[in-house]
């Protein structure tokens, strides 16, 4: 729409360039060996040159040497003679009446005239004619000799004819015919086209080539059909030398002019000197030897000497001496090789076709290669346009359509530019919480980074949570714990921003990382691993803070797993979240729910992948909700190779036998749910950090589990927190059941009371 | 005659500058004896022609450098005739610059009373036309009936040659483009041959031929 509309403001422009551009085709095609077109030599030039002048000694031709050289023409026996002069008036009556002789002995001389052309709709204003002898007997003659043509179709937008120069009649009347000499010029001053008849006094008069052409074809007014905008037919045109007989479609536009087959520039046509036609006939047996060259030809007469004013710019010459136009008119319907121009609704539809184009690319292409694919569009199109031009002798129009696909391919580009920054800063605001800015600025640089729609992908999880931190939290006071969650983060954030983790989630004091989404990268189960290791011995660096501050120390456990997932922007337009959904998500929480302070535990996935890496110091078999086997879980010590990392020395843990052993009530934790019915039984052995109970009923191993300590003084001490590591059932009815139960969390109190 | 061969001698001392060059190089004239006979005047046959009977005509050739001058004439009854060299076997004498009259000395062809079209052909060639010499050597031994056959293909063979060495076609010619027009005076032709003219350098680089027809008129 774009393009139409400039080319609707701007036609003249748009126009002169599609012109030029298509000059280019005729201009490689004349150039090229392979491509250039015949030259049938029937039509030849016979040319006053400057030469001409040297050799004659004598600027100024006479007429007697026009009429010499018809007499030596005619005896030469040329088909026709196209003089491409307008003897306007009468000179001297001896050199008239020797030329009017020579033009009658000759039979098949033609000369020129012209007209002021009126477009339709444009009348010029009239200029007066006298009304004199020479004026009638003017038009006498050019009512006689007018053409009565078919036409078929609305003829009013072919040039009118008016206020006519022609070749004194008494010379016009004794040659062959004439013919209009005028020329179309385009808007760039650049000939291409050639009208063929004009309207004149209610009906037709044909140009100079045109008449001699149809003559030398035998055709006849009568058996010309005009079709005004689609063609000119010549009905039974005979070819000299060639007994059969066809009809020559010309196709013509509006206004009755025909495209020139412009086969080349000047130098292209056969050229003959003047002064050697002049000449010839001072010897009898030179002018039988140019007989043998000339007979049967079509010479067209003309001046090309110094000061000839008859010069322009044709497709295939810049300084094109004009006469040859008519020569080039008659070759191309000579030759029959018409050039079609496609119509504003054949343009039309293959604009259409470019743009259906232009659209199914862009909706299966990113914008580099829609970029690409456009401009290759454009290439196929030019290609498309030559060989049409070359094989079909078709003219499309070339710029137009280019612009089509480029102001389409432009607005295209230019629309997902928008959008794709615009996606671009919402990625950038969603994973900036994630992400560091270097991972970010590599996803956005990452081709299928911006594929934010959903997608499947292997994706390796940590999730790490501090033990019984809810506990704690419960006993600080709100300050105090975001202060210490708030260090914790930036210590954990820190290492997992180092290993290029994308922080998908911070629930309190829960982190859930992603490796390999939405980036993925070869070594993901390592750096998470190596990720987790190195948290830990940040705990390390961060229980040294908590000690300083005389906060409770801190352990975290963290679970890795791998597993296929759909990743991408979940939630409504005014907010969403990148998110995973996949059991491999939930079996790393799953996992991380068994990990004690300080462990590391991973699911078998990671362990195929990079087992070998790592250095595994036990395995735990758990059972989990929706599986039918329990799962096999790999306790993390150590990282080798690239990373090569080892977690902090366990500590070191010593019992001390309590004797009479300490009475507990213990209540199993499921979910977030404290169970009300406590489970009795006794501590008997007792270390720093873990215990091993005796209990009157059974519990799972990895069960955490709320400790009450019983006191004689009925001292109510804090609660402990703990996790099942080992479960030992009682063979015999009387023990109760043995289980090592590790602390999670420890209050102060119960600290000081546990050293005591 | 005397003032033909004077009135001839200042052109044959005209030489054209850088004709060195040229491989074929020689004088040549072809005047007439017009007129009557009490009032005669010299013209120069330079193209076809009309005389008539009564008329003289005189040819010369100055040989400058080593070329092969044929001079052959046919009359109206197409009878071919050798004027130059006198025999082929000429040529085969050591060269030196010459000059020939045709007839020799002070004689002068004159026209008798067969009219008729007659026709002199010129050959000059860097080499020796040994294909027209034969064609002129059988013809002259043959009987008259075998002359009719070969005369044909004699005149075909001086017009191949010809056709051979003739150019018609020339080169595209542009004019400059000016910003002008080009203003020339009119030169009409000359009224008439000046006798300096007569005799003129012949040069070329490898052939020439020229034919004279004279329409041989009865005296009126």
């Amino acid at each position: 729409m774009g393009t139409h509309l400039l080319f609707l403001l701007l036609s003249g422009l748009f126009e002169v360039w599609n012109a030029r551009t298509t000059d280019s085709l005729f201009l490689f095609r004349s150039s090229s060996p392979y491509f250039k077109a015949p030259y049938n030599e029937k039509i030849v030039h016979l040319d006053i040159t400057d030469s001409s002048v040297e050799r004659l000694k004598n600027f100024y031709l006479t007429r007697s040497h026009h009429a010499q050289v018809i007499r030596n023409l005619a005896e030469m026996d040329v088909a026709a003679i196209l003089y491409d002069f307008i003897f306007a008036t009468p000179r001297t009556e001896k050199e008239d009446r020797e030329l009017i002789n020579a033009a009658k002995q000759a039979e098949c001389v033609y000369f020129g005239m012209a007209f002021r052309l009126e477009e339709a709709g444009k009348s010029l204003p009239d200029i007066p004619q006298k009304e004199s002898v020479s004026n009638r007997a003017k038009k006498q003659y050019l009512d006689r000799t007018k053409w009565h043509l078919n036409i078929q179709g609305d003829g009013d937008e072919i040039y009118r004819g008016t206020n006519a120069i022609i070749t004194f009649p008494e010379l016009a009347s004794v040659s062959r015919a004439l013919g209009f000499l005028n020329l179309n010029v385009d808007r760039d001053g650049v000939y291409r086209r050639m009208p063929l008849v004009v309207r004149y006094n209610g009906d037709f008069y044909p140009s100079f080539a045109f008449r001699a052409i149809c003559d030398y074809l035998s055709v006849g007014p009568e058996q010309i059909v005009v079709k005004p905008g689609v063609s000119i037919t010549l009905k039974g045109a005979k070819k000299p030398g060639d007994s059969s007989v066809n009809d020559i479609v010309i196709p013509i536009d509006r206004q009755g002019n025909m495209v020139v087959d412009f086969i080349g520039p000047w130098e292209r046509l056969k050229h003959y000197n003047f002064v050697d036609v002049l000449l010839a006939s001072t010897e009898r047996e030179v002018l039988k030897l140019w007989k043998e060259e000339l007979s049967g030809k079509i010479v067209v007469v003309s001046e090309v000497k110094t000061g000839s004013a008859d010069i322009g710019p044709v497709p295939t010459d810049s300084l094109f001496p004009l006469s040859a136009l008519h020569s080039y008119t008659m070759h191309t319907i000579l030759t029959e090789s018409f050039y079609h121009e496609l119509s504003y609704w054949n343009m039309l539809l293959i604009e259409v076709l470019l743009l259906i184009t232009i659209f199914m690319l862009s909706s299966r292409l990113a914008s580099v290669y829609f970029s690409v694919g456009a401009f290759c569009l454009a290439i196929f199109y030019l290609a498309s346009v030559s060989a049409l031009y070359l094989y079909g002798h078709i003219i499309a129009n070339i710029i137009r359509p280019l612009l089509v696909i480029g102001f389409s391919s432009l607005s295209i580009v230019v629309y997902r530019y928008i959008s794709e920054e615009r996606e671009r800063d919402f990625i950038r605001a969603t994973f900036s919480r994630y992400l560091s800015d270097e991972v970010v600025d590599e996803l956005l640089e990452s081709p299928g980074g911006l594929e934010m729609s959903g997608e499947i992908k292997e994706v390796t999880f940590m999730v790490s949570d501090i033990r019984g931190f809810t506990s704690l939290s419960a006993r600080l006071s709100p300050r105090v714990t975001i202060n210490i969650i708030n260090r914790y983060l930036e210590h954990m954030l820190e290492v997992v921003s180092k290993y290029r983790g994308t922080v998908n989630e911070i629930e309190g004091d829960g982190i859930l990382v992603f490796f390999g989404a939405p980036i993925g990268a070869e070594d993901d189960d390592e750096r998470a691993v190596a990720c987790a290791i190195e948290m830990q011995n940040e705990m390390v660096n961060f229980n040294e803070e908590q000690r300083q501050r005389e906060l409770p120390e801190l352990g975290i456990g963290i679970g890795i797993n791998r597993g296929e997932v759909v990743v991408g922007n979940i939630g409504s337009e005014r907010r969403a979240k990148y998110s995973a959904i996949g059991s491999a998500l939930n079996t790393a929480y799953r996992i991380e729910s068994h990990t004690v302070g300080g462990q590391i535990l991973i699911g078998p996935s990671i362990y195929e992948n990079i087992g070998s890496t790592l250095n595994i110091i036990g395995t735990i078999s758990a059972r989990f909700k929706g599986l039918n086997e329990p799962m096999s879980l790999y306790d993390v010590a150590e990282i080798k190779g690239k990373y090569n990392m080892i977690l902090p020395q366990k500590r070191h843990e010593e019992y001390a036998k309590l004797d009479p052993p300490l009475s507990i009530r213990c209540f199993p934790i499921k979910g977030k749910t404290i169970s009300d019915i406590p489970i009795h039984g006794q501590i008997i052995r007792l270390g720093q950090f873990s215990a091993e109970i005796s209990l009157e009923e059974e519990l799972n191993e990895h069960t955490n589990v709320l400790i009450k300590i019983d006191l004689a003084e009925k001292r109510q001490l804090s609660e402990i927190y703990a996790k099942v590591i080992s479960f030992e059932k009682s063979q015999s009815s009387n023990l109760k059941n043995k289980i090592v139960i590790e602390f999670t969390w420890v209050p102060e109190d119960v600290k000081t009371f546990l050293n005591e | 005659m005397t003032v033909f061969v004077l009135l001839l001698l200042p052109a044959i001392q005209v030489g054209v500058f850088g004709a060195e060059e040229y491989d074929v190089r020689f004088l040549w004239a072809f005047g007439a004896m017009v007129g009557p006979e009490d009032k005669r005047e010299l013209k120069p046959i330079k193209q076809d022609t009309e005389l008539k009977s009564g008329d003289q005509m005189k040819f010369l050739v100055g040989i400058e450098k080593k070329c092969f001058v044929y001079l052959f004439f046919t009359d109206e009854k197409e009878k071919i005739s050798l004027l130059f060299p006198n025999t082929f076997s000429q040529f085969d004498c050591p060269f030196f610059p010459k000059i020939y009259y045709i007839p020799a000395g002070e004689m002068w062809f004159e026209l008798d009373q067969n009219t008729g079209q007659e026709t002199f052909y010129l050959l000059a060639s860097s080499k020796r036309l040994s294909s027209i010499e034969n064609l002129y050597d059988d013809y002259s031994t043959a009987s008259s009936k075998q002359k009719k056959e070969i005369a044909p293909l004699f005149f075909k063979k001086i017009r191949e040659k010809r056709k051979e060495h003739m150019i018609f076609e020339m080169s595209a010619e542009r004019a400059p483009n000016i910003g002008g027009r080009v203003r020339g005076l009119t030169e009409s032709p000359q009224s008439g041959p000046s006798i300096e003219s007569i005799a003129t350098e012949i040069c070329t680089t490898d052939f020439y031929c020229k034919t004279y027809t004279i329409d041989h008129k009865e005296k009126k």
